[in-house]
Parts: C-alpha cells; structure tokens; sequence
C-alpha cells in the first residue's frame, strides 16, 4: 500500500474539529425542526413520513451536539482538522461559486477555459501552457460528444452565435 | 443579458449573409422542446418525427429535441409557451394533463399562450381488469362497486389530477358510485400490478394495454374513445354502455403564440407529408402508435373544448 | 428454442451484425462513462436512427450499448471517484480508494471481469429462465414492494460505519431528500418552497454526482499536489490478476449475480438498487467487512457484478409481457416496436431468431467488453490520471457541470450540485458515512409510496401487511439482517468476557 502522492495526513497536533461538529449537528436539529414545522401545514397522510424521520434526526442531532461538548469537557474533543489546508480550501471553495455563477451568466466555455487555468494557478501551479492545453482539449471535446453527437443543449453561451456558425 | 446575445447572433447572421436576400425559413436550427425526460414515449415520438419533419421542410433544416422535463411537464410547457415566437422554438404538448394545468391555475401561462400547429397522436384511456377478474363489463363494475362497503380500488398509471383520474372522476360521477383511485405514478408499475391481480382494475392508455389485452392476460372492460379503436375491435367503449366518457391523451405540436402564420403553415404542412411518409409509417404501423393528424385549426377546437370540459369538471369535483 | 437458437447464430455473427454491436460498445462506453449522459439518453438518439434498418442491426447496438454503457460507468467511478452512472456509486466506495493505493488498473480489471459476468448470468437467465422469472416477479405487488425496500434499508446497517448516531443520520437526510417534491397521490408539495424545479423532487443524478464528485475537487485544490501518477500504476502486472482468483471472487459474484437478476426482474425496484444491495450483501457476509470502504476489490466486483446482472433481466419482462424493468428496458421496447416487434408471448411464437438472435447479441457484446473494455479503460481513460492531480480538479469539474446540466437542461441543477457537494464535503469531514445516504434516497421514496398504495388498496387495514408469503419471507429477513451486527456484537463481548 503505497500512497505516494498523496498529502501527509493533516492531523495536526492540537487542531479539532469539534466546533464544526457541534455547529453542524445543531444545524441538522434546525433543518428538522423546520421540516416539522413545514409539515405541519400538509395533509396527514404527506406529513406523516417526513415528520417521522425529522423527528429522529433531530434527537440524533442532538446526541452528538451534546456528546461532543461532554467530549470537550473531559478534555478529549474529537481529534483531525477540519481543513487540511484552509486557505487553499477557501480558494477551492471560492473557485467552485465563482465558476458555477459565471456558467449561469455567460455560458459554459469560456469559464471553463478559465477555471482550468486560473485554478491550478492560484495554488501555485505554473505549468500555464499545460493547464490551458488540457483546458482547450476538454472544451473542445465536450462540445463534440455533447453538442454534435448528441445534440444534447450546453448553457446559453455567448460563443453560442459562433459556434453555429461552425456547424 | 439574452438580448446583448441575440444582437451579437443578429450581427452574425448579416455579415454572415452579406447581401444575399432574408432566407427563407427555417434558416438556422429549431428547437423542439420536449417536457419529458430521453427515452420517455413522447422523447421517442419527439425524435422521430423530427427527423422526417426535416425532410420535408426542405434545406436543410434542422431540429434539435430539447428535453426540458419536470413538475409533470409543466417546465417544458412554460418554455414552449414563454418562447420567441419566430418559429425556432416549438414543442410538443400532451393534452388534456397540459389543459388540467392551466385549470388548476397555477401554471404561469395560459393555453391562449400558445399557438396549436397540429397533433399527431390520440391515445384513448381503458379500464382493465385482471384476466381471472369476476367483472366482464363495466355493468359488472358498477354493480360490484355499489355493492361494496368501502369504494372498490382501481390503480392507475398517473399522479392526483392526470387525464386518468380526471376520467375515474368523471366515470363516477355518472355512474353515481364511488372509487379509490391508487396512483401508480407510472406504467410499468400499474401493469404489473394488475397482471398480477394486485388491484382489481387499472386505468391506462389503450396503447399500453394492447398488447396484454391480446394476449387474454388482461380484460378491457371499456375504451374511453367515441369509437371503437381498431387496433382492439372487440372492445367496449364507455359510450356504449351508456357513460358519455371519452378521454385520452394525445400528442401534438405547438408553437409560442404570435408565429407569423406563413411558418405556422410551413411547419403543419411538414408535419402532414411527415407523418404519411412511408418509411415513417410502416415503424408507426408496426409499433400500433394510435396516430391522429390535426391541423392546427381542429387541434385548436380540439384543446379549447378540452379546457371547457375540464374547468367543468373542476368546478363539480375539483381533482386536487 | 433451440433450434431458434441455432438458427439465429449465424444472422448474429453476420459481420455487419459484429459491427453494429461494436459500434454500440464504443458509444455506451463513451456515455456510461460520461457523468450525467447515461445508456438512456444514448438508445433516445440511436433509435429514430435505426428506423428501415435490419432489426438485428439496430438491436445489436442496443445490445452493445447497454453493455457498454454499464461498465463505461465504473471507470471515473474508479479513477476519479465520479460515478458516471448512479448504478457505479457503491463502485465508487472501494475503487477510488483502490486507485489511491496505486491499484487502479486491477480495479478496472475487477470491475470489468465482474460486470461482465454478472451480465453473461444474466443473458442465460434471460435465454433460459425467462418463463419463470416472469411469473415470479408478477408475485410482486405494492406490499412486496414496500417490504423489498425494508429489506434493502435493512442492509443500511451493515453501512452504518463506527459511528451509530452519524451513520443513522446519513440515512436519515437520503431519506428526507427523497421525501421533497410532490406528493402523487393528492399534490401537496412537499418542501418545494414554490419551486417549479422541485416539484418532481430532486433528481437522484444530480445528488450522487454533487455528493460524491464534488469533495474530491477541493481536495485535490486543498492538497494541491503538481506531479501525476506514474505510468506503471496503469499497468497491470504485479497489481494481481482477478482471473487468476476466480476461486477468491466466486461466492461474490454468485450472490451478486442473483441479486442483480432478481431486482433486475421487478419493473418497480430502481435499477441503481441491485450494484448496492449486491455491495451490502458481500459486506455483510463478509468476514472482514471493515475493509470494506478502504479498497476491498470485492466491493468492487459486487457493485459491477451487481449492476451487470441488473442489464439483461431487466428484459424478461419487457420481452415477455412488455412491461420494462428499468428505463433502458423501456427504451429499448420502444425500439424494438418501431421495427414492429410487439413484446409477449407471441414476440417469442412469431419471431424466434430476432429474439433469440437478440438475447445472443446480449451475450455475445459482454464477451466483446471483456475484449474491448479493459483495454481501452487502462490505455484511453486511465492515462488521464497522468496528468498532474491539480489539473485534474478542473477537468472532473468540467465534465460534471455539462453531464448535471444536460440531464435537465436546468441551470437549478448546477445550484443543486455546488449546494450538495459542498454539505458532500463537511459530511465526509466530519466522518457521516455517504453510504446510508444514497441508500435512504433511492429505498426512500420507495418505501413511502408504495407502503400507501398497499393501504390504499387493503382499505387501511394493516394486516395486510402480511398477507402474502413473499411479504412474510421478505420481513423476517429484514428483521434477520437488522439482526446480524447486533448478534455479532453480543458474541463478541461473551468470547471478550470468557
């Protein structure tokens, strides 16, 4: 078992991840507080299997909400980070928003082109020729399988006009 | 945004033809929007159809099937209707669950949004019982259903409000009894459950039930059409055991309304020479699709009277 | 039906018939593989296409891309942990890992070789067993559905992982996902906060590409790793060769195989179903199951064998009585009727060499895979893997925006997949197994509707519940399987005590 390229383990001494843990069980509890309370106005017959299994999220939510505070308590919290590396998750993170709204605005090539290259790039990746000739490569043969052979409709793009021109 | 787009495309399109007189429709793809996902059987009639439909309307036109599916096709049937009515968007629209839509009065268009081109498909309902069942009409049913201490079940292949459950409602009220309706949500399922003897009838289209109904696996008690269908001579319709119910889904084209009527024309003629193509028509034959050309004119008088029949029926029994 | 058979092998062997299946091999791997583009949208486009051509032709390349298009799935689903189909998710949870360990060319290998006999099993079934298994599955009503999907979330405790509270919570949010949308049976929406796009409820494609193809692209962002994998990693010698194990995978790819048939059979049991309850059911009986998850090759070969299994039974019933098993089942009835081959007994009375000459082609395109297959996952696809890991992110990115997008053609979706992703990604960090999750979506709205339906139909009397002997089988063995972990467990602490 060889895991070469993978990151060492970021389990950093001394990190935990226990108030994401806490953060997010309380947040399960409010999503099913609020789906109860959604339920609530629908016939019985609707509202009987969503309340149901709300209803045992919520205590299982709290469970570990409060399993973990006991945890902190004796000094154990749940140990690993929650990021490996936060900054570059963010960039992730960042990266992910941006790309998915610029898809919405003004098509699917043209961001695409520039999450290939752009992302790599801002964690230091400065092989730019390579980034953009895989970036070039995968548009180019997305729009052949999706659009030409299968005619399948790719978000309105602003390269639309272009491109049926090239039909 | 969509405009800055269609002012860059406007640009493109005169330098492309520099000089060269408007050309004549179709000049660049159409899009047929179809509100169902691949491989459902309005996909495949979709699909199709629009192969020979290009054939016919010359050049070289094309169309490409868009599947918008949703919400019971309700998202498709907006785009269609929300469309540019210049002809490149069109889609096909499956009267009467589009009409019972628009009805309910929730959807963001109405049916005078939408320009009718023509219809190429009538699907009649049936009502099937098991081939062991006890029932050998609907006289049979009826009696068997006043009899009864709870209302007698009968599955169907559609959701609360789809053409079966509006015709189940409609059959009720004139036959003065009362059913449950099971919604199998879909066809396979309701199939199953009634060669199986897992519900005592089932609502379907005839199309579905053909082949089982040959094979003696399954009884047609009635057939929701004026007539009797040919493919399936030997069944009873519902008139003539005296219930007025006729109901079925059909398949037809439609277009945003304010197409100039010059490319409506266009594309009802493709359709015709389409549909009594050969080629077309022997894989139609084979596969028994119940084909019904209207031209756009009786498709329109045949969906207005499909909302007036609904808006009735919602106003005595509303479905939801 | 043997001279049917005879008579039909040679039209199959016809060169032109090897093409077509060839050329439907190629083109359902290059959909399967493709997240969001499946078998169906493939067979959508072919069949208009296939109209005045020679039945066997176009029933070849069905047959090719059927096959095709089942093990096209498990290679991202194992090279990139991006199922390309949601059949390949439970492909997805020991293939990844075993690509990670540098064993990524034996996991294709597995992967292949297990589909490939799970789809022959279930060609013979299909030659063979087609009368029987028709009357079985017509056993099948609401009430035997409803205790089927008891009995598949059953399995979900063998998937818990070690955290019992996060594990019951996992299955918990599938559940509650697959509550969202419209209600059929009266038309309260539920959870649609007005939104037309919800009304059908989320679409399960969208979810499992977002929960499992998303976290990796920020990890790999995170990580931020510049080299690629070496070359040997793809290669196959001194990775083990799964033929050479036929005897260690045997058992697997038996009971996957059954399974597979079995939900294959039902038109009402999901056919992403079978590759998971195969996985469970190896879990389960497993003497290690902790290494499941962690690059077990058998989880890998009961997924795959699972979901080749699922391929060819899903015909019995669309052949025998034209009712489709799965939604490639029904495509291809369509496409056998526009060539006026109408399902029914009579399909088999009136033409026995098309239909045997098309159950053949089922058989003989597997065969084709195992030929074609492996080769081009390691020589074509997996080179992919040499590029740098970091160039990699975009690309997955890219491929899963266009696939999510063009299943819908929505732009919510894309919104839907960033959304899930992201939770994909805190649940996975934070240890909730994803198992339970796909398990609660697709057994979910399973259980919910047809529990109602039987109601329905009794008049709410629950003992009907139990009317049927499937019913009653199907509950004790829910109630045995629920069991197994917590007898385990018990025996565990009396030897720990003794």
């Amino acid at each position: 078992m060889e895991v070469t390229e993978e990151a060492p383990p970021a389990t950093a001494e001394g990190r935990s991840r226990s108030p994401v843990e806490i953060v997010f069980a309380l947040l399960l509890v409010a999503v099913s507080v609020g789906v109860i309370a959604m339920a609530s106005s629908y016939p019985v017959e609707s509202a009987a299997y969503p309340v149901a299994i709300a209803s045992g999220m919520a205590v299982l939510g709290l469970w570990i909400a409060a399993r973990e505070v006991l945890r902190r308590q004796r000094g154990n919290p749940t140990p690993g980070a929650f990021a490996e590396h936060g900054p570059r998750l963010a960039i992730g993170i960042a990266a992910l928003v941006a790309y998915f709204a610029a898809v919405s605005l003004i098509g699917f090539i043209l961001p695409s082109l520039a999450v290939c290259i752009l992302l790599p790039a801002a964690v230091g990746f400065r092989r730019w020729g390579l980034a953009a000739t895989v970036g070039v490569v995968c548009v180019v043969s997305i729009l052949l399988i999706f659009v030409y052979a299968l005619g399948r409709p790719i978000p309105e793009d602003l390269l639309s006009p272009l491109l049926a021109k090239v039909r | 945004m969509i405009k800055r787009l269609s002012i860059t495309a406007a640009l493109a399109s005169v330098l492309l033809m520099t000089g060269a007189a408007r050309a004549e429709y179709p000049e660049k793809p159409i899009e047929m929007i179809v509100a169902f996902a691949p491989g459902g059987g309005t996909d495949v009639a979709a699909r199709s159809i629009a192969r020979y439909m290009e054939k016919y309307l010359g050049g070289n036109a094309r169309i490409g099937v868009i599947n918008k599916p949703g919400a019971g096709g309700e998202i498709g049937w907006t785009a269609v209707a929300q469309g540019k009515p210049d002809g490149y968007t069109i889609g096909f629209i499956n009267a009467p669950a589009i009409n019972a839509l628009v009805v309910e009065g929730k959807t963001k268009f109405k049916m005078g949004d939408l320009q009718p081109i023509a219809n190429l498909v009538y699907d009649p309902g049936v009502l099937v019982v098991p081939k062991s069942s006890s029932y050998g009409s609907l006289k049979d049913l009826i009696d068997a259903a006043k009899k009864a201490s709870t209302p007698l079940v009968i599955g169907t292949s559609g959701a609360s409000g789809s053409s079966e459950h509006i015709a189940l409602l409609n059959f009720q009220r004139l036959a003065d009894t009362k059913f449950t309706p099971a919604f199998f949500g879909g066809t396979a399922p309701v199939r199953q459950a009634v060669l199986g003897g897992h519900v005592p009838a089932a609502t379907m289209n005839l199309s579905e039930a053909l082949q089982i109904a040959r094979e003696g696996n399954i009884k047609v008690i009635g057939v929701m059409s004026a007539e009797r269908s040919a493919y399936l001579p030997d069944a009873p319709t519902f008139r003539e055991a005296g219930y007025d119910v006729v109901v079925g889904a059909s398949r037809g084209i439609a277009a945003p309304k304010g197409v100039p009527a010059d490319v409506v024309a266009k594309l009802e003629k493709a359709i015709d020479q389409a549909l009594k193509d050969p080629e077309y028509l022997d894989a139609a034959k084979k596969a028994e699709i119940p084909l019904q050309y209207l031209a756009s004119n009786d498709f329109k008088a045949f969906l207005d009277r499909a909302t007036t029949d609904l808006e009735a029926t919602w106003k005595a029994t509303p479905w939801k | 039906m043997i001279d049917a058979l005879l008579h039909a092998i040679p039209l199959v062997f016809a060169p032109m018939n090897i093409l077509a299946m060839f050329i439907g091999l190629i083109a359902g791997l290059v959909v399967g593989c493709l997240p969001g583009l499946t078998v169906v949208t493939g067979l959508a486009v072919l069949i208009p296409l296939t109209f005045g051509l020679d039945p066997l032709f176009a029933l070849g390349m069905m047959a090719g891309m059927y096959n095709g298009g089942s093990y096209g799935g498990a290679i991202p689903a194992i090279l990139m942990r991006v199922p390309g189909t949601p059949a390949s998710v439970a492909t997805v949870l020991d293939g990844y890992k075993m690509t990670q360990q540098g064993k990524a060319a034996y996991a294709l290998q597995v992967a292949l070789l297990s589909g490939v006999i799970g789809s022959v099993l279930s060609s013979i079934s299909l030659i063979l067993l087609s009368p029987p298994l028709v009357s079985f599955s017509l056993l099948f009503g609401p009430i035997e559905y409803f205790w089927l999907g008891i009995l598949g979330l059953a399995t979900v405790s063998s998937l818990l992982g070690d955290d019992l509270p996060k594990g019951l919570i996992a299955c918990g949010i599938g559940l509650l996902i697959g509550a969202v949308g419209q209600d059929i049976s009266n038309g309260t929406e539920r959870f649609t906060f007005g939104q037309l796009d919800l009304l059908d409820g989320f679409s399960a494609i969208v979810l499992l590409t977002g929960l499992f193809a998303v976290p990796p692209v920020l990890q790999i962002v995170e990580e931020a790793v510049k080299t690629g994998m070496s070359g040997d990693k793809l290669k196959l010698h001194r990775q083990g060769s799964a033929l050479s194990q036929w005897r260690f995978f045997t058992p697997v790819w038996i009971r996957s195989s059954i399974i597979g048939i079995i939900i294959g059979i039902l038109p009402g049991a999901g056919g992403s179903m079978s590759s998971f309850l195969a996985y469970n059911e190896a879990k389960r009986v497993a003497r290690n199951p902790e290494t499941f998850g962690h690059g077990n090759p058998e989880g890998v070969a009961a997924s795959e064998c699972g979901n080749g299994a699922d391929n060819a039974a899903s015909l019995i019933p669309a052949l025998a009585l034209g009712i489709p098993g799965s939604g490639v089942a029904a495509v291809i009835l369509g496409g056998l009727l526009v060539h006026g081959l109408r399902p029914g007994p009579q399909l088999f009375r009136e033409h026995p060499d098309i239909v045997y000459g098309f159950m053949l082609q089922f058989l003989a395109t597997s065969f084709m895979l195992a030929l074609v297959g492996g080769l081009a996952a390691t020589r074509i696809f997996g080179q992919v893997l040499r590029l740098p890991r970091i160039v990699l992110a975009p690309v997955i990115l890219l491929f899963v925006t266009i696939g999510v997008y063009s299943v819908n053609n929505s732009l919510f979706d894309l919104w839907v997949l960033l959304g899930v992703g992201l939770i994909g990604y805190v649940l996975e960090r934070l240890d909730y197994p994803s198992a339970p999750i796909v398990l609660g979506l697709l057994l979910g709205p399973m259980i919910e509707s047809q529990l109602r339906l039987a109601l329905t139909i009794s008049g709410g009397n629950t003992s009907a519940l139990v009317s049927t002997p499937i019913a009653v089988i199907l509950a004790l063995l829910s109630a045995a399987i629920l069991l197994t972990p917590a007898w385990r467990l018990f025996r565990q602490r009396r030897t720990a005590a003794a």
